[in-house]
């Protein structure tokens, strides 16, 4: 399974324009999709997802045309989808719902239907409370009921939007090794705007920003990209003077330590500091400001 | 047969109770307040012809202007309102289908209770209606049908069910004030909502009813066409 994009754009009605002449090329394994809110990454989700149709270029999932309904029809076969925003029906319970979702997957046996649904339960942990009406779960409950229904038909691409927004973070854990675990021979798309789920779970990625690819490569590569860039350094208080974005800021008594990214060091007192993906991330849209400046 | 089924147990379910438990609770409101009118006029007048009208009024009432604005006001709510929506546009199975055969099965769900009250009424002779069954049942049937095909296709295309009940409401308000004026234009004549209960003896009764039928199928397909649509139904999200 792979995804080929190529010149994709989407406009809407109103001209608004969402993705902008994309190029990118996505193989099996874990990949992250990360951008600020507005990029865009929503937009080409529901794409490859075969919900809307490209304005301009060409999309092939498996060799699938996204422009042709044909195409469309044979990626929801071999797709799970779990939206950023999840709506569930409250009045159906757990296993009502997922049973329901099996038949419109075209999963006709209902004897397979129902043993798929219970390992499905089993898989995502929900088995005991699964007979529970829908709209007395927890906001990660109904995340994992999410992920059960995207696997139903044991899908080759499973596109992940924004999966973890909202989860506390014991939740969130969870959520990410679910994924990771789920990687294997799939293609799985994870799109976030949180660095840190890219960071635990992908090994390559891209980034989005007003609907163009600005960095597409491995984990390794983007945070390599801030080396030498950030340094750590300790005021009384105030912020280092200098071209810098702060990153993080950390009350120690009576001083401050701050983390910074820039092209210069911020005077004799900074430390420097090993990059993490979060600051490789900061200084790839900094620069990329700054170009759009230029 | 078992998955149809199934899937209808479903779709059902999908409904809420909120929407199912609406023309049953119409029925009881009207047939309550025909009730109470009768009980008034039986100690009043001590007239049973008088009571016997008001109950059978109550019905004609219950079907002709009760039951329709209801019914497209549920389903205004059931088509504009899918909190799934997105996963299922995600699925083989083509959700404008799905958002139909939902439509179809609360149509049903309507046409069985106005029916049974309907039946009941003429069997226990407080049916109004002179006209020869099945022809009769047209009462209740085509305005139902205009109301929900107009409560679907405002739903859609404004993407609000605030705003279509709010325009379905004053359409129904509208042509109640307005009687006199469409029943004395031959073109309003024939979109007239409550036509059996002001002009029972119309000459183009049959000619409102069937137009309305039609407009309501044709709202009908316009839902249809809009519900092929993903981009509209979703909205603008980057």
């Amino acid at each position: 399974m792979d995804i080929q994009l190529h010149g994709l754009s989407k406009v809407y009605r109103g001209r608004v324009r969402a993705l902008d002449q994309l190029d990118l090329e996505i193989a099996s394994g874990m990949f992250g999709l990360l951008g600020p809110n507005g990029a865009g990454k929503t937009t080409l989700m529901r794409i490859l997802a075969g919900i809307l149709r490209p304005t301009s270029g060409t999309v092939t999932v498996g060799g699938e045309d996204c422009a042709t309904e044909r195409g469309r029809t044979a990626i929801k076969r071999v797709l799970g989808y779990l939206p950023q925003e999840l709506g569930l029906y409250p009045d159906l319970s757990a296993r009502e719902f997922l049973d329901y979702m099996g038949i419109l997957k075209g999963l006709d046996d209902g004897k397979a239907r129902g043993r798929r649904v219970r390992e499905l339960l089993d898989v995502v942990g929900i088995a005991e409370v699964s007979n529970r009406q829908l709209k007395t779960f927890s906001g990660g409950m109904k995340r994992r009921v999410g992920i059960a229904q995207a696997l139903l038909n044991d899908p080759k691409l499973l596109i992940v939007d924004e999966p973890t927004a909202g989860l506390d973070p014991e939740e969130r854990i969870r959520f990410r090794n679910l994924l990771a675990e789920l990687g294997g021979d799939r293609l799985v798309l994870l799109s976030t705007h949180i660095v840190e789920d890219i960071a635990q779970t992908c090994q390559r990625l891209a980034v989005l920003a007003q609907g163009r690819v600005v960095f597409q490569g491995t984990i390794a590569e983007l945070v390599g990209a801030a080396e030498g860039k950030v340094w750590t350094v300790t005021t009384s208080g105030g912020r280092p003077a200098g071209h810098f974005d702060v990153i993080s800021t950390m009350h120690q008594g009576s001083s401050v330590l701050y983390r910074v990214i820039g092209e210069v060091t911020p005077g004799d007192a900074a430390t420097p500091a090993t990059p993490n993906l979060e600051d490789g991330y900061v200084w790839l849209m900094r620069d990329r400001r700054a170009s759009v400046v230029a | 047969m078992r998955k149809g089924v199934t899937r209808a147990r479903y779709e059902l379910r999908t409904l809420g109770p909120s929407v199912l438990a609406l023309p049953p609770l119409v029925v009881a409101i009207f047939l309550g307040v025909s009730l109470l009118a009768a009980y008034n006029d039986a100690h009043v007048s001590q007239s049973a012809a008088l009571v016997h009208h008001d109950l059978a009024a109550g019905v004609l009432y219950l079907l002709e202007f009760g039951i329709p604005p209801v019914a497209g006001l549920a389903a205004s709510q059931l088509i504009a309102h899918d909190p799934a929506k997105e996963l299922h546009l995600a699925v083989v199975r083509p959700y404008r289908r799905t958002m139909l055969l939902r439509l179809s099965l609360f149509g049903l769900w309507t046409l069985l209770v106005a029916a049974a009250v309907s039946i009941a009424a003429s069997r226990t002779g407080y049916w109004l209606v002179t006209r020869q069954a099945p022809q009769d049942q047209l009462t209740w049937l085509a305005p139902a049908v205009w109301c929900i095909g107009l409560g679907a296709v405002l739903a859609l295309a404004l993407r609000s069910t605030v705003a279509s009940s709010t325009i379905l409401g004053m359409l129904w308000l509208g042509e109640l004030l307005l009687r006199d004026y469409f029943l004395g234009n031959a073109a309003l004549q024939k979109v007239f909502l409550f036509l059996t209960i002001v002009e029972p003896q119309a000459a183009y009764w049959l000619a409102n009813r069937l137009t309305l039928v039609g407009m309501g199928l044709v709202l009908l397909a316009g839902t249809a066409l809009l519900l092929r649509n993903n981009e509209w139904l979703l909205g603008q999200e980057a």
